[in-house]
C-alpha cells in the first residue's frame, strides 16, 4: 500500500513506537486486503471495551497504549457493566476494577466516555457517504447500510489505531464498486417488529460474509433496520445490507444466487433460541434502546417481572421516571456483562443477536418473543 | 532450502519449527500462561509454542486472539516467529503488537516440523 512521507515518517518511529505500531496495523491490513492508500475517517468506534470479552490480556495493552491520544472523534463499545451503578447489576468488586481500568486507559487516550453500540442514537451520526472506522458489528450494518456512511468491520486493535492515526486502508465498503448485493433474499409476507430481528438471523445465516440484498419489504422503520442489521451481524459476518427502495444505496451483481424466504425459517429460529419457559429476568435494548423505544416500553408495559434495559448515557440521562420492575443500565449490554455469573439462567429477550451470545458465549438458555408479549 | 514469502513484522530471527496443520485461533486453542497448544482437536495438544518459530495456516476465531497473542507476549511465552500460509487481521495485528516477525505467502506443507529456520523477515524470506 502507498503511504506518504508523513505516514512512513509515523511508520518509522518518528512520532513514538505506538504511533508506528498503530500505523503498521494499518499499513499490513492494507496490504493484506489489496488497499491503494490510507483515507481520513470522521470518527471510530472502538470494540473490546468489556473486561469479560477482552480479559487482562486487552486491559495490559490498552494500559501501555494509554499515553496516546486519539485524533479523531471516538466512542466506546459497551462495558461489562454499567459504570455507575455497577453494584445494582450484581457485579463482583474484583470485576468492577479491571472493567474501570480499561475506561481509565481509553479516556486517557481521549477516547469519549460514551460505551455504546447504537452512538448515532447519542449524538454520533456519521454522515452519508463519509469514512469513518467502527468495530461493533450492529453499528457497522447500521451506518453502512442505514445511514449510507462506509466502515469495515474492525477488530478492537484496528479501530483504535484508525483513531490514532485518523486514518483507515482504503478496501472493502469503503469503496463504493465493492458496496454491491450477492445474494438475493425476495420475501413475501408481512413482518412484524420481532419478525426483523428473526429475519436477519436467517439472512446472516446464509449470506455470511457476503452483503444481501432484500426484496419485497413495502416499509421499515430505522429502529426494525437496527433489529435486522443486529441479526444479521450476529448469524453471520453481514457488514451490510440493502433494502429496495429503503436503504439509501441498493444495487445488485449480474444474476445473484435468489432465495426466496419462507415464514417457516423465521418460526425455526426462534424455536431455537426458545430453550426455556419461565425467564429470570426480560431484557431489552440489543442493540442498545433508542429514547423512543424506552419511552414505549414504559408506557405499555403491564407486567410486574423484572426488566432490564439497556441504553447509552446519553439516552438514559433524558430519562425521567422510570416503572418499579424496570431497572434501566448504561454502559452495558447483556452480550458482554458477566450474566453467567449473576444467578440468570433463562433470559427472555426480542433480540436474536442477545439470544445467540447469550447461548453461545454465556452458556445461558433464552426464551425469544416479540416486545409487546414479554412486557404484557 | 529458501522459501519467499512476505514481510508482515520486519526482523531477523532464527528459531525451532513446531508446524500445525490446522489453523489456530488464539482465543481457546493457546494457553496464554504457559503458552502451549490446548486445542483438544490438534495433533500438537500439549506442546508449546515458546520462542519457537510457529507456522500454521492461518488464524481464525475471535478478534480478542490479537490480545491473546499480546498476553503470551507479556508473559514471555511468545513464539519468536510466526509464519503464515495467508495472514489475516487477527494473527497479523497479534504479531504487530507484539514485535514478533512474521512473514505469510509460505507453501507450508514444505518446512518440517522440529528444524532449524532462519526467518529473515526484513526481506522475506526464510531458510532451513
Amino acid at each position: 500500500m502507498y503511504l506518504t512521507k508523513y505516514e512512513e515518517e509515523i511508520l518509522n518511529g518518528e512520532l513514538g513506537q505506538i504511533k508506528a505500531k498503530a500505523m503498521r496495523i494499518l499499513a499490513t491490513l492494507g496490504d493484506i486486503f489489496d488497499a491503494e492508500n490510507l483515507i481520513p475517517i470522521d470518527s471510530a468506534q472502538i470494540a473490546g471495551v468489556s473486561y469479560k470479552t477482552i480479559g487482562d490480556a486487552g486491559l495490559e495493552f490498552l494500559e501501555d497504549w494509554s499515553n496516546t491520544q486519539v485524533v479523531v472523534e471516538s466512542r466506546m463499545n459497551p462495558a461489562g457493566m454499567d459504570l455507575k451503578n455497577w453494584r445494582e447489576m450484581g457485579i463482583s468488586e474484583s470485576f468492577a476494577e479491571k472493567q474501570l481500568k480499561i475506561i481509565k486507559a481509553l479516556t486517557s487516550m481521549g477516547v469519549k466516555e460514551s460505551c455504546s453500540c447504537t452512538p448515532y442514537h447519542a449524538g454520533l451520526v456519521p454522515e452519508k457517504g463519509s469514512h469513518i472506522a467502527w468495530a461493533e458489528s450492529s453499528a457497522v450494518a447500521y451506518a453502512n447500510s442505514v445511514l449510507g456512511a462506509m466502515t469495515n468491520r474492525e477488530g478492537g486493535p484496528s479501530a483504535l489505531s484508525a483513531a490514532i492515526i485518523g486514518k483507515t486502508p482504503n478496501y472493502g465498503l469503503h469503496l463504493k464498486k465493492n458496496r454491491i448485493g450477492e445474494l438475493l433474499f425476495d420475501i413475501n409476507f408481512e413482518l412484524s417488529d420481532l419478525d426483523y430481528s428473526l429475519l436477519g438471523y436467517y439472512i446472516g445465516s446464509i449470506a455470511q460474509n457476503k452483503i444481501p440484498a432484500i426484496k419485497g419489504i413495502k416499509k421499515a422503520s430505522n429502529l426494525q433496520l437496527k433489529a435486522l442489521g443486529a441479526g444479521a451481524a450476529a448469524g453471520g459476518g453481514v457488514a451490510m445490507f440493502m433494502i429496495e427502495n429503503i436503504t439509501p444505496e441498493f444495487e445488485i451483481i449480474k444474476n445473484p444466487e435468489k432465495i426466496s424466504v419462507e415464514y417457516n425459517e423465521l418460526v425455526k429460529i426462534q424455536e431455537q433460541f426458545s430453550t426455556c419457559n419461565h425467564p429470570d429476568i426480560i431484557s431489552f435494548g440489543c442493540p442498545h434502546c433508542s429514547y423512543e423505544e424506552i419511552i414505549d416500553i414504559f408506557n405499555k408495559v403491564k407486567t410486574e417481572q423484572e426488566i432490564w434495559i439497556c441504553t447509552s448515557r446519553e439516552v438514559k440521562e433524558r430519562i425521567q421516571k422510570i416503572p418499579n420492575n424496570i431497572k434501566l443500565f448504561c454502559d452495558t449490554c447483556m452480550v458482554v456483562a458477566p450474566i453467567e455469573e449473576m444467578g440468570i439462567t433463562c433470559l427472555a429477550t426480542d433480540s436474536t443477536k442477545c439470544a445467540h451470545y447469550s447461548q453461545n458465549l454465556s452458556n445461558l438458555k433464552t426464551l425469544i418473543k416479540s416486545r409487546e408479549e414479554l412486557i404484557s | 532450502m529458501i522459501i519467499k514469502g512476505n514481510k508482515i513484522v520486519p526482523g531477523i530471527v532464527k528459531a525451532r519449527s513446531i508446524v500445525s496443520k490446522k489453523p489456530i485461533s488464539f482465543l481457546g486453542d493457546i494457553d496464554p500462561k504457559k503458552g502451549v497448544i490446548i486445542d483438544k482437536y490438534n495433533p500438537l495438544k500439549g506442546e508449546s509454542i515458546v520462542n519457537k518459530c510457529l507456522i500454521f495456516p492461518y488464524g481464525k476465531g475471535s478478534t480478542v486472539g490479537s490480545y491473546i497473542i499480546y498476553q503470551l507476549y507479556k508473559n514471555n511465552k511468545a513464539p519468536a516467529a510466526i509464519i503464515n500460509k495467508k495472514a489475516e487481521a487477527i494473527i497479523a495485528v497479534g504479531a504487530i503488537i507484539s514485535d514478533i516477525p512474521m512473514i505469510d505467502g509460505i507453501p507450508i506443507e514444505k518446512i518440517p516440523n522440529k528444524t532449524e529456520i532462519l526467518m529473515n523477515a526484513n526481506e522475506g524470506y526464510i531458510e532451513f
